[in-house]
């Protein structure tokens, strides 16, 4: 036993002198049969960019990416009931900043719906879980509400002027000067011309003197002033404190947040057929609907 | 539950991994932890084999695998790719052979571009290190003779493998019988049928 | 003196081979509470080695076992071998469901949270259960079922035993032993075995498969489940204890227990809450509804997210024993013995909102 265990530390006292490299295992086999192989393996191919620009329209269809709760059979039953919720209600494109109008019946006033102007401040969660806030000040009092995007009980969503900001939550309205969260009630929709970029509205807004709900100046937000001005010397401090400049080098903490593209392209191409279709009848009912209502005419 | 970001794409690694991500022992928080793998990561570009521990290479495997798909992604006129391979290879001859000689060697390559074998624990050892395992890490299509041996030769004449080569003659044999009979029902059938 | 100090420098000198550092201590940390297997049992997975077969061999061996078994394929959404060698399971006679017999229960995998819509507006909280590929292995009559329990129980008196394997696995993994439970009866070697005690009324013939139809909407069931594993934890997180002030000049007694017992009385109760190993502890949550069944992946919806487990674990499901949601008519027995391709593929409990149905608008009351 003893001298097994001797021998063994001189082969490894050799191996030590050479730190990185090893020469060991010294098989007369080189790889060569292996290079020529990859050399003959073609490069699978690559997604379309159709399918995977839609993650951007579709961000709900995407499963979250914690694979520890992950399940495709359950992921795929989610995409066909959500699909299937779509034919009965045109869910439209919308992002974080566009201005929606919803409709929603309420169990409170029977036989009465209940709609709710505002601007979307946030989308949250994927799946039949998904939500999404809604912010307005109505008579000097900041209203937001939280919808369920796949809630059977809501009649419509209308988008009345689309468009991104240049952040992706919008949650410091609520420390904002109310004047960037009113919105008129009966405000007509803007009409987009189809196929073109989506605008990007960068207005920077102004913040409310202290105190906030959240420290802000923490956040690396683009659409909100210099925040300096509000700080103490103290709080500037704990900013530079806790900056993490290194963060965005930081390769797997952000693959572990994605969905990869050969998964999305997978994702979109099941659904990709059926959508466009459902897309498609939404568009012709509303034409349908435009015809019927025909201008009052001038008599006389 | 949250939605997955969708600002960036990138391609699927082929390799196993963690769930979550390990925090290397370090005073210096997750600057330093970064730090300790830009040396593996340059260390692995550099020298093409490696022999480290454990843990230390499971992370570091991930962060090359990703920079050279990256790289194949976006090549070398792409800005912040380059500023991404400034920061993780730390000297800079390094950044001219991630561009110059890894991207044409893995162009067509679908599996990993890494491989991890398992190595024997150091002996005598430190006993505060001696518990963790220690591995190779290797880019593949590299200089050195393999890792592995060829074990499809050497080991032909093992006792089961004689065995179950023999198993394997009559298997076929028989399976080829049965095909023959099979051929001749069918012959016989067709002939049966035509004199009718 | 030469003597002694020519000993203290060979002492000095560096010993090459040091066999005292061979003593290092591999288990540092808590061991893991060992898994029990129960006794009538064997063994799974036997100790796979490199066995050094060369490739054709291997491909060799791989031809075998899909001669013998099947192929691998997805049947219904679980990754099984095609059961090749089924036996032809004799016809079963249909039988009349009294109350409190008790009937087979099945194996599932918990796949995760699923939300769904009454008609009324409300959202209830689902979690869904796939049964994994089940099948009847064997089935043991009351008068040689021994159950080796410390003491005979009351409630196997005069009961059976069937044993229920899920999802079909390469056998090159497994044991002898294990592959044996298997030879009578004409199943595949299956990954996951569990044993259900029934009524002699509800027995199985081996090689019945177990479907989602077993079940139906509007029923109640329990589910057995193996709870999360969260090692040594302390008083607060294990018993909900309130710990001690933040501030105040409180020192070191934040997360502590406080008194453990009176001065009159000068010793611990027994079952005493204390820190200890926490989780990896089987649970069973009684009376879940099933909302919802897909009989093309074998999912079931029922209610509650607390079901014991990951995503992913399996679980164990049995009609219920609470005397209040019994069923109100009789339950199929033994099993569902009706063609499984005639059912609709979604079957839903009547309360909920399906999802290709229009909006829901409250209608005024008159």
């Amino acid at each position: 036993m003893l001298r097994k265990i001797c021998k063994v530390n001189l082969i490894q006292n050799n191996l030590i002198n050479s730190q990185y490299v090893i020469f060991r295992h010294l098989s007369a086999k080189a790889e060569l049969n292996e290079a020529a192989e990859s050399q003959e393996k073609k490069k699978t191919k690559k997604p379309k960019k159709a399918l995977t620009d839609m993650r951007f329209k579709y961000p709900e269809f995407l499963p979250q990416p914690d694979n520890r709760l992950r399940n495709p059979v359950l992921e795929r039953i989610m995409r066909k009931d959500m699909l299937d919720r779509r034919t009965q209600i045109n869910i439209p494109e919308f992002y974080v900043g566009s201005i929606l109008k919803l409709t929603i019946s309420d169990p409170h006033s029977q036989g009465k719906t209940n709609s709710f102007v505002g601007i979307c401040i946030q989308r949250d969660r994927t799946g039949l879980y998904s939500k999404f806030a809604l912010r307005n000040v109505i008579d000097h009092q900041g209203i937001e509400v939280m919808y369920d995007l796949y809630d059977p009980a809501i009649l419509k969503i209308e988008v009345l002027k689309l468009e991104k900001r240049l952040d992706d939550k919008l949650i410091y309205l609520k420390d904002a000067l109310p004047e960037y969260s009113t919105i008129d009630v009966n405000m007509e929709p803007e009409i987009l011309a189809e196929g073109g970029n989506i605008p990007v509205n960068d207005t920077v807004v102004k913040m409310k003197p202290f105190p906030w709900m959240q420290k802000w100046e923490r956040q690396g937000l683009k659409g909100v002033e210099d925040l300096d001005k509000h700080l103490n010397l103290w709080r500037k401090q704990q900013k530079v404190k806790h900056d993490s400049p290194w963060d965005k080098y930081d390769l797997m903490k952000e693959y572990r947040k994605t969905i990869t593209e050969e998964e999305q392209s997978e994702i979109f191409s099941e659904i990709f057929n059926r959508i466009n279709k459902i897309n498609e009848q939404h568009k012709q009912k509303a034409k349908a609907a435009r015809r019927t209502i025909s201008k009052p005419q001038n008599i006389g | 539950m949250n939605q997955a970001e969708v600002t960036k794409l990138m391609s699927q690694l082929k390799i196993a991994l963690k769930p979550r991500h390990r925090n290397l022992k370090t005073p210096l928080g997750p600057e330093g932890r970064l730090d300790k793998l830009r040396q593996t990561v340059t260390a692995l570009i550099k020298y093409e084999r490696i022999e480290l521990f454990y843990n230390r290479a499971d992370e570091a495997r991930g962060y090359t695998e990703r920079l050279v798909s990256d790289a194949l992604r976006y090549g070398d006129t792409h800005k912040p790719m380059m500023e991404m391979a400034d920061y993780w290879l730390l000297e800079k001859q390094l950044v001219h052979k991630l561009f110059k000689v890894l991207c044409p060697r893995f162009e067509n390559e679908n599996g990993s571009v890494t491989k991890m074998f398992n190595a024997p624990r150091v002996y005598p050892a430190d006993p505060k290190r001696a518990y963790f395992k220690r591995v190779v890490l290797e880019l593949k299509g590299n200089p050195y003779p393999t890792i592995t041996p060829d074990s499809s030769y050497r080991n032909k004449n093992l006792i089961h493998n004689v065995l179950l080569d023999a198993a394997m003659k009559d298997f076929y044999a028989e399976k080829e019988r049965q095909q023959q009979l099979l051929e001749q029902e069918q012959t016989l059938n067709s002939v049966e049928e035509s004199k009718k | 003196m030469l003597l002694s100090r020519a000993f203290k420098s060979l002492l000095n000198q560096p010993v090459i081979n040091d066999i005292r550092y061979t003593q290092v201590c591999f288990h540092r940390f808590r061991s893991v509470p060992k898994l029990r297997i129960p006794e009538w049992r064997f063994r799974v997975e036997r100790k796979i080695k490199d066995d050094n077969l060369t490739s054709e061999n291997q491909k060799f061996i791989k031809e075998v076992v899909e001669r013998d078994f099947g192929k691998q394929v997805i049947h219904k959404g679980v990754e099984t071998y095609e059961s090749k060698t089924l036996l032809k399971v004799p016809e079963i006679e249909p039988k009349t469901w009294k109350k409190g017999t008790i009937r087979c229960g099945v194996i599932a995998k918990k796949l995760g949270h699923y939300p769904l819509w009454k008609k009324d507006g409300t959202r209830i909280c689902t979690t869904v259960l796939q049964i994994v590929d089940n099948h009847v292995i064997k089935y043991i009559p009351p008068n040689e079922f021994e159950p080796k329990e410390r003491r005979p129980l009351k409630k196997y008196d005069r009961k059976g035993c069937i044993l229920v394997g899920a999802e079909s696995v390469d056998p090159n993994i497994l044991t002898a032993n294990y592959m044996g439970m298997f030879k009578g009866s004409g199943v595949m070697p299956t990954k996951h075995i569990f044993r259900f005690v029934v009524d002699d009324v509800a027995a199985l013939p081996p090689g019945t498969p177990l479907n989602v139809s077993h079940f139906r909407v509007g029923d109640h069931v329990d589910v057995r489940g193996k709870t999360v594993h969260r090692g040594f934890q302390g008083v607060v997180k294990r018993w909900g204890f309130k710990g001690g002030p933040a501030t105040h000049g409180n020192t070191k007694t934040h997360r502590r227990p406080g008194s453990l017992s009176s001065g009159v009385k000068s010793r611990i109760w027994k079952g005493k809450k204390m820190p200890g190993d926490m989780g990896n502890s089987w649970r069973i949550l009684k009376g879940l509804k099933i909302w919802r069944i897909n009989t093309k992946t074998n999912t079931m919806w029922v209610s509650g997210y607390s079901i014991a487990g990951n995503p992913g674990d399996l679980v164990y499901v049995y009609d219920t024993i609470l005397p209040l949601r019994q069923p109100k008519e009789p339950l199929p027995l033994p099993t569902f013995l009706g063609d499984e391709s005639a059912l609709p593929e979604d079957i839903y409990e009547d309360s909920i909102h399906k999802f290709n149905e229009p909006s829901i608008i409250y209608e005024p009351e008159k």
